[in-house]
Formats: C-alpha cells, sequence, structure tokens
C-alpha cells in the first residue's frame, strides 16, 4: 500500500489549475490554499469575460464564493496578501491550442510546472455539441499537449463516473479503455475526434439541433448523453496522446453538497441533484424513480480530496491511471432511501414555514416512486393538463361573456401548471439514465490502496451517514445555494470589506502584458 | 390515602430501586399515540388510512383477547408500523420527541426523579413504546439510562411490524425483568413503582411501595381498593 504525505508530496510545487471558476475547482483551489500552504504557487488559468480581464474575475471568484469561506476567516484583511504570494492569474482558455496563454508566460509555465490539474469542464448534461467539442474533449486535448511540452510536469485530468454509459450489470471497472463505447460499436477516438472537429466547423444548425446531435452521437454508442460522450472520448484521446507523460483520469460520480469543506452544504450551480431535489419539495406526487438502484453521490470535498491525493501520487511516483470517488461501492445510496430522506428533508422545510397551507398540507405531501410509464408520472399528468385547457378553451368559445374572466383565469392556471409539467418531464428525461434506466455502481479501489499521512485527506465514502448528509447537509446546501438558482432568485454572496483586492507589483514575470490593472 | 399535589408534599422514598412506567408517569400520552403519530405520516395516504385503523383496532382488540395483559396491544399497535423505513420512523420519532417536550412532559414527575436520581435511587424505567423515543428523551431529561423498552424488528431497515423479543408492556415481558431483578439482588418488597395505566397494576403489585400517577379510572379504582398512594402531577 503506498504511503502519501500530502504535505511532502506538494511542498515547493507549482501547479496549473484550469476550471477554477467551476463548482470543483473553486473547492480545490480554496482547499490547497488553506491546507497545503507548502505549494509554492498555483497558477489558476482564468478566460477573459466579457470586459472582466482574468485578475478581475478572479479577484471577484474569490470575493464572492463561499468556496473560499474558510480563507476570509482564517486571513480577514491579509487575504490578498496572502493570495498574492502565492496565486499567480493567468489569461486563458481551454478550448485553445496551449489554453490561449501569451507565449512568454506559456514557455515560463513550461519550465517550472510540476502537476497540472485539468478540473475545466462543461458539466451540463445535455450540452451543445459544439461547446462540448470545444471544453471538454479540445480542452483535455490541449491539457495533455500543455503538460507534454512541460520539462516535468503530470497531468491530472478530472473526468466522470459515468463515462461508463448505461452498463447495465456489476460494477463499472476502474480501467481507461482507449476507444471505448459502452454498447461495443467500433470507434476510433482519434477520428470520431477529427470528425467532430469538422462537423463543427463546416455544419449549420440550429441551436436545438446542436444538443440534439450530440445527443444523436452519444446514443449511438450507448452514453446516456453528450456530456458522458465527451468526457469519455476525452479520456480516449489523452490515452492515446500521452505518450510519456504521467496522468491520473479522476472520474468522480455525483458531485454534490460538501461534507466538510469549506463548510457543510455548500453547492453551486443547479446541475445535479438539485432539479431532481426541487421537484420533490413541490406538489409534484408521483415521480419515476427506479427504488432498487443507486444513485452514486459523492460529497464535493472528497472528490476535492482524491484529486489532491491523484496529483500526489504522480508526483511521488506512484501514480493510478484511473481513480474512480464514488460510494456506490463501498456505502450505496438506494433511490428508494435518498427519495425517503429527500422527503423527510422537505417535511422539515415545510413545517417551519409561515404558510399554513405549506405548513400543514406541502410538508406531508410526500412523493411516490412510480414507473416511468405511469398514469400518474409527469408525462401523463401533462397530458391531462393539455387535455382540461383545451376542455375550458372550448368551453369559453361557447360559454356567454359573462364567464369570461372566471375562464380566463382558469385557463391560466391550468397553462401555467402544464408548462410546470413540460419542464418537470424534460428534468425527468434527462435524469432518466440516472434514476430510472441504469444501475451505475462504480468500483472505487484505487483511492483506498493510498495510505495518506494526513487524515483530513483520507476520502472515506463508507464513513457517511446518509440520513445525517441528505437531511442535515444536502438538502438544505441545496435549499440554500440551487434551489434560488432554480427559482430564478438571486443567490447568497459572499460579502468581503470594500477594496479587496489581490496585489500583484513586484511578482515574478508572469505578468500578462497589458492585463495589469 | 389521599392525593399528593405536588412534589414538596411527597415524602421521598427511602433508598431503593425505583420502577417507573414512562408513558402516563413521565409525559401525557401512551404509546399508541406516537406509533399513531407515525402512521399518521407514512409515505402514502393510503398507508396512513389503513396504519391508522389497525392502531386503532388496538384498543378492543386488546380488551376483547387480551384480558387485561396489554401484550396483544402492544404487539398489535406495532404491526401497523410494518413497512415503515428506519430512517422515516426515526426521524418522525425525533419530530415527536420535540413535541412530547413541549406540550406533553409532567414537569413534577421529572422534577420528582431528577432528585431520586441525585440522591443516588437506581431508576429503572420502563415502557412499552419503541427504545428510540424513549431513551433520548430519558437522556435529554438527564434521568438515567436503565431503561428497558420495546425495539422494532427490521429487515432492510425496513420494519417488519414486529416487536424484538422480549416485549416490554405486558405481563410476560415484566415477569422477566422482575424474575432477572430478583436473581441480581434486588428486593422487590422494598422497591418502588410508579405507574399510570390499568396495565401498568402487574408491576405495581409487584413491588413493596406502589403508586399510581395520574391514573386512568381502572387503576384509581385498584389504587384505592388497595390503598396504594395516588398522585396527580402536573
Amino acid at each position: 500500500m503506498p504511503k502519501l504525505s500530502i504535505h511532502r508530496a506538494y511542498r515547493g510545487k507549482h501547479i496549473l489549475l484550469t476550471g477554477a471558476s467551476g463548482f470543483l475547482g473553486k473547492v480545490w483551489l480554496s482547499l490547497m490554499l488553506d491546507r497545503v500552504p507548502e505549494i509554492e504557487k498555483i497558477y489558476v488559468l482564468v478566460r477573459r469575460k466579457r470586459d472582466l480581464g482574468a485578475w478581475e474575475r478572479f479577484e471577484e471568484i474569490v470575493a464572492t464564493s463561499y468556496a473560499f469561506e474558510p480563507l476570509h476567516r482564517r486571513h480577514g484583511a491579509g487575504l490578498g496578501a496572502y493570495l498574492g504570494a502565492r496565486v499567480e492569474v493567468v489569461e486563458g482558455d481551454v478550448s485553445l491550442p496551449d489554453f490561449g496563454i501569451e507565449a512568454s508566460v506559456a514557455e515560463e509555465l513550461f519550465r517550472k510546472l510540476d502537476l497540472i490539474v485539468h478540473c475545466a469542464g462543461l458539466v451540463d448534461f445535455e450540452p451543445d455539441l459544439r461547446e462540448a467539442v470545444a471544453t471538454n474533449i479540445s480542452g483535455a486535448v490541449h491539457a495533455v499537449n500543455f503538460a507534454k511540452r512541460c520539462r516535468d510536469a503530470a497531468l491530472v485530468h478530472v473526468s466522470t463516473c459515468y463515462v461508463a454509459g448505461e452498463v447495465r450489470e456489476g460494477l463499472a471497472p476502474e480501467t481507461l479503455v482507449p476507444d471505448y463505447t459502452p454498447n461495443g460499436k467500433a470507434m476510433n477516438a482519434e477520428g470520431e475526434y477529427a470528425a467532430l472537429l469538422d462537423f463543427v466547423k463546416t455544419a449549420s444548425l440550429k441551436d436545438s439541433e446542436w444538443v440534439e446531435e450530440a445527443r444523436r452521437r452519444a446514443a449511438s454508442y450507448g452514453w446516456p448523453n453528450g456530456y458522458t460522450y465527451s468526457k469519455s472520448l476525452a479520456e480516449s484521446l489523452i490515452r492515446k496522446r500521452a505518450g510519456d507523460l504521467k496522468y491520473s483520469v479522476v472520474r468522480p460520480a455525483v458531485v454534490e453538497s460538501s461534507m466538510h469543506y469549506p463548510f457543510p452544504g455548500w453547492n453551486e450551480g443547479a446541475q445535479t441533484c438539485a432539479p431532481l431535489s426541487y421537484l420533490l419539495g413541490t406538489w409534484l406526487r408521483f415521480f419515476p424513480i427506479n427504488t432498487r438502484h443507486v444513485l452514486d453521490v459523492i460529497p464535493v470535498d472528497h472528490v476535492c480530496q482524491a484529486v489532491t491525493v491523484a496529483g500526489a501520487a504522480l508526483m511521488e511516483g506512484c501514480p493510478s491511471e484511473v481513480i474512480q470517488v464514488g460510494s456506490s461501492q463501498r456505502n450505496p445510496l438506494r433511490l428508494d432511501r435518498m427519495l425517503e430522506l429527500l422527503n423527510l428533508a422537505h417535511r422539515a422545510h415545510w413545517r417551519q414555514s409561515a404558510s399554513p397551507l405549506e405548513r400543514i398540507f406541502l410538508s406531508r405531501w410526500d412523493s411516490v416512486a412510480v414507473s416511468q410509464d405511469s398514469p400518474l408520472g409527469p408525462e401523463s399528468l401533462r397530458k391531462a393538463a393539455a387535455a382540461v385547457f383545451e376542455a375550458l378553451r372550448v368551453l369559453k368559445e361557447r360559454s356567454p361573456k359573462a364567464v369570461h374572466d372566471y375562464l380566463n383565469k382558469a385557463l391560466s392556471s391550468v397553462n401555467k401548471a402544464k408548462w410546470a409539467l413540460v419542464k418537470t418531464e424534460k428534468v425527468v428525461e434527462v435524469f432518466a439514465p440516472f434514476i430510472y434506466r441504469t444501475d451505475f455502481r462504480f468500483v472505487t479501489e484505487a483511492l483506498a490502496k493510498y495510505q495518506i499521512e494526513e487524515e483530513e485527506f483520507a476520502a472515506k465514502p463508507e464513513d457517511i451517514d446518509w440520513r445525517h448528509y441528505i437531511l442535515r447537509v444536502l438538502e438544505p446546501g441545496l435549499r440554500r445555494w440551487c434551489y434560488p438558482v432554480l427559482e430564478g432568485k438571486p443567490v447568497e454572496k459572499l460579502s468581503v470589506p470594500e477594496g479587496f483586492c489581490i496585489p500583484r507589483e513586484g511578482r515574478s514575470g508572469l505578468r500578462i502584458a497589458g492585463r495589469g490593472r | 390515602m389521599g392525593k399528593a399535589k405536588a412534589v414538596a408534599t411527597l415524602k421521598a422514598p427511602r433508598r431503593g430501586t425505583v420502577y417507573i412506567k414512562v408513558e402516563g408517569t413521565l409525559f401525557k400520552g401512551g404509546a399508541w399515540q406516537h406509533a399513531a403519530y407515525l402512521a399518521a405520516n407514512a409515505q402514502r395516504f393510503s398507508d396512513r388510512i389503513f396504519k391508522l385503523a389497525q392502531i386503532g383496532l388496538s384498543m378492543p382488540v386488546s380488551l376483547i383477547l387480551g384480558q387485561g395483559d396489554p401484550d396483544l396491544a402492544n404487539r398489535w399497535i406495532y404491526a401497523g408500523l410494518k413497512g415503515l423505513s428506519r430512517d422515516r420512523i426515526e426521524v418522525l420519532t425525533e419530530e415527536y420527541l420535540e413535541k412530547v417536550l413541549k406540550e406533553g412532559l409532567r414537569r413534577d414527575a421529572v422534577d420528582f426523579f431528577l432528585k431520586l436520581h441525585a440522591e443516588g435511587h437506581p431508576l429503572v424505567f420502563l415502557s412499552s413504546a419503541l427504545d428510540c423515543f424513549i431513551r433520548p428523551l430519558l437522556q435529554r431529561l438527564k434521568l438515567g439510562e436503565e431503561l428497558h423498552s420495546n425495539r422494532l424488528e427490521y429487515k432492510n431497515d425496513v420494519a417488519t411490524g414486529r416487536l424484538l423479543e422480549p416485549v416490554m408492556g405486558g405481563y410476560a415481558g415484566l415477569q422477566g425483568l422482575l424474575a432477572s431483578a430478583e436473581r441480581s439482588g434486588i428486593e422487590l418488597a422494598k422497591a418502588y413503582a410508579y405507574g399510570s395505566e390499568h396495565g401498568d397494576f402487574f408491576l405495581l403489585r409487584a413491588v413493596g411501595h406502589p403508586c399510581a400517577v395520574n391514573p386512568d379510572l381502572r387503576l384509581l379504582r385498584v389504587a384505592r381498593e388497595l390503598n396504594w398512594p395516588i398522585l396527580e402531577w402536573d
């Protein structure tokens, strides 16, 4: 069993991080800055966004994201200086060769880097094919090429367990098979990539058609969606192009609210369980879920620990090609239990509501699992709502004007319900592979083989108490950070003292010309 | 002996084991209210109706078939919880516990037993309610740890509707407990017991110093006949 000390492995090292504006990237960066101060420098690749330069964007991220709350708490007004000494922001874009980094800066990075942590990725399950190719596939190719040009850098690539596709039996193995397709249909990754680049360059499609095209290509090889297809293709290309490069692919399952770091419950966006959990807390009662299946949920800080271990193992010479991070093998959470716990979590919330309707009725309105073709499912309800809408419309045409006001109100309510059900149906469709069709379970042996000296980096999914996690951590976290996104409401932001900035004077030559303030 | 209204007027027992039937003594209500709360909050509406009906039937069933021994009623009540998950039972029990602490506690009783506990009396709590409800209640009240209560049987974390042996609250469970107490040297003739329901008659009769607390009509009648102290605690 290889022994690893995270502090020893990272001492004095230079690391490049991509995807620092994403959920996982932010938590990992914050964790490393907080817990592994021995790192010499972390170069953070940040894309310019409209008129906001990379530095300004990074400052804004650090100043407003709760992922950095422990750093603010620890360093207070001194955080800017602390970050100034440890972080260098590099403007770039993963979809471009050499990440689009200015040549002189890139040259310096080639000399200095020990590790590249490639977290950047599009996590939309139903992506536009152009974006999936640019970010998930080309991004990974550029990461390999960049790492290979470095004097002695290793690469940690963050992928997903779901590259396994719709494997129907047993545990998905912790291996990287080049040119892998879930349904066994022959595919040459390089050929597929070339064809994709060509298609993206030449085809003229509407936005919705690009999404459909991604879905069509994914389905033809047995992947449930364009996201997993693009991530799997990226893995194959890494394997084929790596040559002598030391690399490790970290595959998390469903990345969810943090268990401990930055604090229990931290979450961001609305990509994973949030839409599902949200719907279970509404008046929708019947939900198509296969209760015997497992949903592999893993807290984001566990994934960050795994990424850290993968990097340490690479730098210490004992890497694993693939590290899967999930709970389904060691501590499986069946969907019936997840549904039960989410029902109870919503109940706890609605019991505190000021509205009697929510407090008395919604708190007792537990969702129930049904089969996908159940007459009580969202699809049937949507059809029923459409039928009622049509009947009301006809009734309005044939009734005297005196009752039109009432009928208009009824029509408006039914129409609203119908559209809510259309959205629900869409969510169900997107999540169907994970909650209904396939029982995804993943081997997670690689991480367990390392003996980590620092307990705080030894992620143990088997120790997760699901009841505590879902009731006290996950659902309250989703409610605070993710449901507002789904409702189109503003999300709470960290409030730091005005004038917070990261000093940039008197630093190394890694300045991007014209980018400084 | 007349009714004692408050703790201050109650003469503290001499040092001896004190048996306390929790339901009715420490708080208002019994095991069936807890079970009914769980049943009324089952996941499916249909389950709520059937389970509540089953629990509601426990009373007449006990009267007709149980011949005064609550054992059958207890088993019948918990059979109504069949199919509920461990998560649901334990989470709802936490809710119910808060409700009891807020609304149903007999503060006089708690103060009295806390005093006995502080004085070093061995307190033995008996309950026909579930362990997952009564144990945290006693912990919250800091009333000692010796508890004999009922435990549900689970299969794959789903309640089977059966109770694990020994089933408490009935005659058989009590007999086993008292026999074991005597084997370990406890003199029941010197022991005290507090109960509130007619079903606690066997317990009260077994000790030298019985006491009826807020007794139901049947126990009140028996207590008067046998000249047991009767307490009315708020």
